[in-house]
Order: structure tokens, then sequence, then C-alpha cells
């Protein structure tokens, strides 16, 4: 009798495994992968072969807390010109006729998900590069976030710079 | 000299492609038998410790079976325990040439005390008594060869696997943090399980399906066998599903992807089948246990390392990225020369200059209007006299003016840079007045590089 329950069983076992897995993919699909934007952005393209600073983009990294997301004005102070025959170049066009905000997704969440104070104003004029935190975007088509931005990778930064690690820093 | 070359230069595309099936092919010639051996090599450790408590001359005898099984001959363990690892080694460090944190250093370490505990257990399968009771000297070579061999797994896995979780680059210093992981702990204990599988698997297939074998096997060996190889290889298949969700649960996030999950499914439906078919077998008096079955535990290795590779991929995008555009660029540095010495022998031409000063350059220029770009009546006097000036920066410009926004470089042969700061020379000192003709100021560029010369 026993000897037929144990091929049930391991059904059960493999299937409960194959819902975890699926869980975690889950998550992975929802939460983690690099969401779709509008307009296929590639920094790849503007960082690495138009050779743009990141600074000229995102204009408030060295001033706020947040690094801002560059306007469809800015965008179009080239492309009113460059590459205008692409299509995605006339996606863009035409949210700059109808003068719609472009809703780029998010890609970095830590700040919507947790009550989290992170400023890069503090960062940025410390001289720490974006890529220790963001990873060499200048090789990316599409933006990913490469970094887990857990608190433990925050605060082995902070140890090893001698920057404060008390609690009221980074929660208020 | 050619061949030295290929190894120290940015790999191109296609290079790294042929590179990445390679070492899928090194990691499935090596990882499976290096799993027999650890799972033998620990069975009949087990075996021959019971043996010395209480005299069982099955134990003894199916100890020194499984040793034999394991390690048939110094070939079989040169050709895939100990040829493979300097491949391996070779193909990782190609893969991550110019890496900011290389732990390349530990990799042939790991192979060393790979190899090392090879050798020290073929000293220990030859001291083996099939007669049993054997000396501490004989079981002590035995957990010694076992050790390096574990450790020699770990610290290769751990090499590479810092590739796969860069974020911890920068901050560890030590080897030994290094190797302090919870993803690598994981990671090592999946090819353990998988390693303890597989040793059941081969422990059924070579005992029951391998000619000559069951023959000399008396009743009591044929039983201890089958329970052996069974619950052994019962261990890992139930084993691994419970490691694999610990390993992608903490598996960083540069490393992920969408596909590796589902791997991680069909690893899973492989396992089940294996089950299946292993389960049967502790009934039948006389399992039999075909190739087939023997191949999906290879399956299972071949599938752990496709996984690796996803993730190292995944891991590894920009810093792929980066090497190819090296490449590119190595590629197009040689053009370029090609097409300068071919240039120097051309004389610009002003009409042709025209031509691309239409097509390419008014989409943001124009003489007395600001576009995207400044008025060229405005930048060009600066270059007056000074064509080698122009073209470099029209070659490579760099941000002048933080008023517009950096100038993008045109992508177009050097002829055609020449001739169309020929051209721009032209007009601009047409507008000083100094020089009025095409012809004249085609000639002017052509002194100044006999000047140059
Ligand atoms: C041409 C303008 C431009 C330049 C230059 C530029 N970026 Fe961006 N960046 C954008 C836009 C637009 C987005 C939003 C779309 C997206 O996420 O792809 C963005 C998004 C990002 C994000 C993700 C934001 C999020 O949603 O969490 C990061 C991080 C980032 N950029 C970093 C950099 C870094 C680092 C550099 C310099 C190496 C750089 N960028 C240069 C335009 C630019
Ligand atoms: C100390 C680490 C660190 C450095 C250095 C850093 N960033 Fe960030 N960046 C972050 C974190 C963390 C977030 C996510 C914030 C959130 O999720 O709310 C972020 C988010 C962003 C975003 C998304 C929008 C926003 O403001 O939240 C952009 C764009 C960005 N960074 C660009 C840059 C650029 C450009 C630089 C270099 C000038 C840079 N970052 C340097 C850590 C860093
Ligand atoms: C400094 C000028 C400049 C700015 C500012 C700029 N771009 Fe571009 N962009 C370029 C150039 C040049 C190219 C063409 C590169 C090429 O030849 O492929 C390009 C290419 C593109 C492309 C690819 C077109 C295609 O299909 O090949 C997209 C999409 C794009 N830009 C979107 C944007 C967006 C969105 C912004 C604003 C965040 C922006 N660009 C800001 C210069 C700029
Ligand atoms: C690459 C290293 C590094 C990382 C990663 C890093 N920081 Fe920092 N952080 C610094 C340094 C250095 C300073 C000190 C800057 C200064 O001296 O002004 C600092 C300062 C700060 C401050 C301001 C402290 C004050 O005195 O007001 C806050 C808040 C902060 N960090 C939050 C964070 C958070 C949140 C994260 C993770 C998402 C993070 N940091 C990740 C290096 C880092
Ligand atoms: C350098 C900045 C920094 C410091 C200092 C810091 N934290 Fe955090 N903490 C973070 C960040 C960033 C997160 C969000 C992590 C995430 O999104 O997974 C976080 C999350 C948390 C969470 C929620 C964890 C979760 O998964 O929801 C707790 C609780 C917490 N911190 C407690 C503390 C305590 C207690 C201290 C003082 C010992 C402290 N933190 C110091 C940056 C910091």
């Amino acid at each position: 009798m026993k000897k037929y329950l144990a091929i049930p069983a391991a059904f059960l076992f493999f299937g409960f495994f194959v819902l975890a897995y699926l869980a975690l993919a889950h998550d992975w699909y929802r939460n983690r992968q690099a969401p779709d934007q509008p307009i296929n952005f590639s920094h790849k393209i503007h960082v690495g072969k138009v050779g743009l600073q990141c600074l000229f983009c995102h204009e408030t990294a060295d001033k706020s807390t947040y690094a801002g997301i560059p306007t469809v004005e800015k965008c179009m102070s080239c492309h009113l010109n460059v590459a205008t025959d692409r299509p995605e170049i006339q996606k863009l066009a035409a949210y700059w006729n109808e003068g719609k905000v472009m809703e780029w997704n998010r890609v970095h969440r830590i700040r919507v998900r947790k009550h989290v104070y992170f400023s890069h104003k503090r960062h940025v004029k410390a001289e720490i590069d974006c890529v220790n935190c963001h990873g060499e975007v200048k090789y990316m088509d599409k933006i990913r976030q490469v970094k887990s931005l857990e608190m433990g990778w925050c605060v082995q930064c902070h140890r090893t710079n001698d920057a404060p690690t008390d609690c009221l820093t980074c929660h208020m | 000299m050619e061949l030295f070359n290929q190894f120290v230069l940015p790999p191109t595309a296609a290079h790294l492609e042929l590179l990445r099936y390679l070492l899928v092919l090194a990691c499935l010639i090596n990882f499976p038998y290096v799993g027999i051996v650890i799972g033998s090599t620990l069975l009949s450790l087990v075996l021959s410790a019971i043996d010395r408590d209480v005299s069982n001359p099955v134990c003894a005898r199916v100890a020194k079976n499984l040793v034999d099984m394991a390690l048939p001959s110094r070939i079989t363990v040169l050709v895939f325990g100990i040829l493979p690892l300097p491949v391996i080694w070779v193909i990782y460090g190609q893969w991550f040439i110019n890496s900011t944190v290389n732990t390349m250093h530990l990799l042939p370490g790991g192979a060393f005390l790979i190899a090392a505990g090879l050798v020290v257990l073929l000293a220990y399968r030859g001291g083996l008594d099939p007669a049993g009771r054997n000396s501490t000297v004989v079981m002590g070579t035995g957990g010694m060869g076992l050790g390096l061999l574990l450790l020699g797994c770990y610290v290769m896995f751990g090499s590479v696997s810092r590739f796969w979780d860069p974020e911890k680059w920068f901050a560890v210093h030590h080897a030994a943090r290094m190797l302090a992981s919870w993803n690598l702990i994981w990671r090592f204990l999946c090819y353990m399980a998988a390693s303890l599988a597989i040793t059941g698997g081969a422990i059924l297939f070579f005992s029951f399906s391998w000619p000559g074998k069951v023959s000399e096997m008396s009743d009591a060996d044929i039983r201890l066998t089958k329970n052996l190889g069974a619950g052994v290889a019962i261990a890992g298949i139930t084993g691994l599903p419970v490691l694999g969700f610990l390993y992608l649960f903490t598996l960083p996030i540069v490393s992920r992807s969408g596909e590796i999950y589902w791997l991680g499914v069909a690893l899973l439906a492989v396992l089940f089948v294996l089950f299946a078919i292993v389960y049967r077998t502790i009934f039948s008096p006389r399992p039999r246990f075909g190739a087939t079955a023997f191949v999906l535990f290879v399956v299972v290795f071949l599938m752990m390392i496709v996984g690796d590779q996803l993730t190292l991929v995944s891991a590894t995008k920009e810093h792929i990225a980066g090497l190819v555009i090296e490449s590119e660029e190595r590629e197009a540095e040689i053009d370029l020369e090609r097409e300068a010495m071919r240039a120097a022998a051309i004389t610009p031409d002003v009409v042709r200059g025209q031509e691309v000063f239409n097509s390419v350059c008014m989409t943001c220029h124009q003489m007395d209007e600001r576009l995207v770009g400044p008025p060229l009546n405005t930048v060009l006097p600066k270059y007056a006299g000074d064509m080698e000036a122009l073209v470099s920066f029209i070659q490579k410009p760099s941000k002048v003016d933080p008023d517009y926004p950096p100038m993008p470089a045109p992508g177009i042969p050097l002829v055609d840079i020449k001739s169309v700061a020929a051209y721009l020379l032209g007009v601009g000192s047409g507008d000083t007045g100094s020089n009025g003709t095409d012809g004249s100021s085609a000639a002017q560029p052509q002194d100044q590089e006999g000047n140059g010369h």
C-alpha cells in the first residue's frame, strides 16, 4: 500500500516547488524586472555614443534629493532636428506637439516602497560616481537596477567611507 | 604570437559566444564526474567505517566496488577530472578580461585542490582492501582526498560566483570574506545534491546494466547496492528542489532573468521523472536501470550549468557590452588608419564638401542662425587657416559652449570630413574677404597639410 502512496506524495512535493518557483518568477516580472518605457530610450546611445554627461539630463542630481528625469522639452532640444525620421522620435514629437508629460516608469523604487530618506545631493557632492550605485549605465540599452539597494548595501559603504550609520540618518 | 594576441585582446561578440559553448562543454565533462567521485568516496568511507565497527564483509566489498566504479583508471581521472579544469580557467579568464575586481587567482587554487584530491583518492583506491577492516591510514587518506575535493569545488565555485554577485566587489578585500555568501553556499549545496543524485544513478547503472557486473555479486551485495543507490539518488533528487529554491531566492538582482525561473521549473519536471524511475527500482529484485535514466542525471547537471551561464550573462551584460564595443573600436581604429593613409593622398573636394554639409550637418547647423548647434559664422573664424583643428573637432567633437547640447560624432569617412572642412573654411574665409574663389580655398588646405608634414 505504502508503495503506491509515494508517487502521489512526490507529485505533491514537486508540485509545491513548481508553485514556489513560479511565485519567484511572478515577483521578478511584476516588481524587479526593468519596466517597459513609453519610448525606447537608450542610455547606450546617448551616454556611450553621443557622449552626454549624466548631469546634462539628470540636472538635479547634485542639487536635490531626487536626480530628476528630463522633460520632453530637453529631448526636443536635439530631436527637433536629430533623427526625426525614426518612429520612436516621431512618438516623442507627438508628446511634444500635444504638450503631454512623458510618464516614465520608475526603475528604482525603494523610496516608494519603504520609508527611507535618500539624497543624491550628499552622495554626488561627496564625489561618489553614479557607477557605484547604478552600474555601467553607458552600456545599457534599457536601464536596469543592478544593486540590491538593501539596507546592508547602504550601510556597508557608509562604514567603509566613515559616513554616518545611525538609524536616524536614513529613517526619519 | 597570433594565438597569444587572441587571448589578450578584448574578444569579439562571436568569439565570446563560442567560448560560452566551450565552457558549458568543459563543465559538463567535469562536474558530473567529480560529483560521482565525491558521492562514491563519501559512501565508501561510511561503509568502511561500519565495517570497522562490526565486521561486515558485504559493506567492505561494496565500498571497494564503489571506489573502483568512480576511479576506474588514471586515464579516466585525467580526462574527466583534471584536463577540463585549465580549460574552464582560461575561458573564465577571457570572459573577465578588464574586469575591475578580479578573483581569477582563486580559480587555479580551487582547480589545484581538486586535482590534488583526485590524486590522493587514487592512492585511497589502491589501499582499500575488499576483505575489509581497513587501517586508519587508508581511511584517513580517503577522508583527506574527499576533503580536498570538497574544498576545491567550493573555492572554484566561489571564485566565479563573485562574477554574478558584483555588488560586493567594491567592499570585499579578503578571499575568505568573498567565499562567505549565502548564495554561494546554496549553489554549492545544489551541486552537492545533484552529485548525490548522480552517484545513486551511477551505482544503479554501472552495477546492474553494465555487462558482467551482476554475475559477480552475491544476493546480499545486490540488495545493499540497490538500496544504497536508490536511497542516495532519492535523497539528492528531493533535496535539490529545496536548495534550488534557496539559491534562486538569494540570487542577486543583477543575475536574475525570467529564463532562470523557467529553467528551474523544467528542472523540477526532470527530477520528478527521475524520482519515479528510481523509486521503481527499489521494488524489483533484479533492477534494470537503463542508460537513458543515467543520461537524465547528466541532463540535470546540464540544466544547472546552463542556469549558471544564464545568471552569468545577465550579471555581466554591461561588462560584455563594454568588451564588444572595445573590440569594435579597435577594428574601427584600424579602418581609420587605413583610411587616413588613403585620405592623405586625396585632395579635399569642395563640391563634395558642400553635398556632405547639406545632407549631414544642416540638420543642426545654419551659417547665420541658431538651430541645435551654434550659427557657424560665429565659430568658424577661430579655425581660419587651421584645417587640421577643424577636421579633428568634427571627427571627435568635444563640448565647447555650455549653452548648447554637445555635438555627436557624425560617423562619416575622413575624406568627407576633410572635404566639408575645406568647404567650410572656404565659405568662412569668403566672409572675411581674404579669399574669394573655390579654387583658392581648396588649395589653401593643401598647403596647410604640406606644412604639417
Ligand atoms: C539624454 C538624456 C539622459 C542622459 C544623458 C542620461 N540619462 Fe538617465 N535617464 C534618462 C531618461 C529619459 C530616463 C527615464 C527613462 C528610463 O528609465 O529609461 C533615465 C533614467 C535613468 C535612471 C533610472 C531612473 C529610475 O526610474 O529609477 C538612472 C539610474 C539613470 N537614468 C542614470 C543615468 C546615469 C548614471 C547617466 C550618466 C551615465 C544618465 N542616466 C544619463 C535620460 C538620460
Ligand atoms: C549612493 C548611491 C547613488 C549614487 C552615487 C547615485 N545614485 Fe541615483 N539613485 C540611488 C538610489 C538608491 C536610487 C533609488 C531611489 C528610490 O528608489 O527612491 C536612485 C535613483 C536615481 C534615479 C531615479 C529618480 C530619482 O531621482 O529617484 C535617477 C535618475 C538617478 N538615480 C540618477 C543618478 C545619477 C545621474 C547619478 C550620478 C550623478 C546618481 N544617480 C548617483 C543611488 C545613487
Ligand atoms: C544631445 C542631443 C540629444 C538629446 C538631448 C537627446 N537625444 Fe536622443 N539621440 C540623439 C542622437 C544624436 C541620436 C541618434 C543616434 C544614432 O545615430 O543612432 C539619438 C537617438 C535617439 C533615439 C533612437 C532613435 C532610433 O530609433 O534609432 C531615441 C528613442 C531617442 N534618441 C530619444 C531621446 C529622448 C527620449 C531624449 C530625452 C530624454 C533624447 N533622446 C535626448 C541626441 C540626443
Ligand atoms: C558608494 C557608497 C555609498 C552608498 C552605496 C550609499 N552611501 Fe550614503 N553616503 C555615502 C557617503 C560617503 C556619505 C557622506 C557624504 C558627506 O560626507 O556629505 C553618505 C551620506 C549619506 C546621507 C547623509 C548623511 C548626513 O549626515 O546627512 C544619507 C541620508 C545617506 N547617505 C543615505 C544612504 C542610503 C539610504 C543609501 C542606500 C540606498 C546610501 N546612502 C548608500 C556613501 C554611500
Ligand atoms: C545608510 C542608510 C541606512 C541606515 C543608517 C539604516 N537603514 Fe534601515 N533601511 C535602509 C534602507 C535603504 C532600507 C530599505 C531596504 C529595502 O528596500 O529593502 C531600510 C529598511 C529598514 C527596515 C525595514 C526592513 C524591511 O525589509 O522592511 C528596518 C526595520 C530598518 N531599516 C531598521 C534600521 C535600524 C534599526 C537602523 C539603525 C541600526 C537602520 N535601519 C539604519 C537604510 C538605512
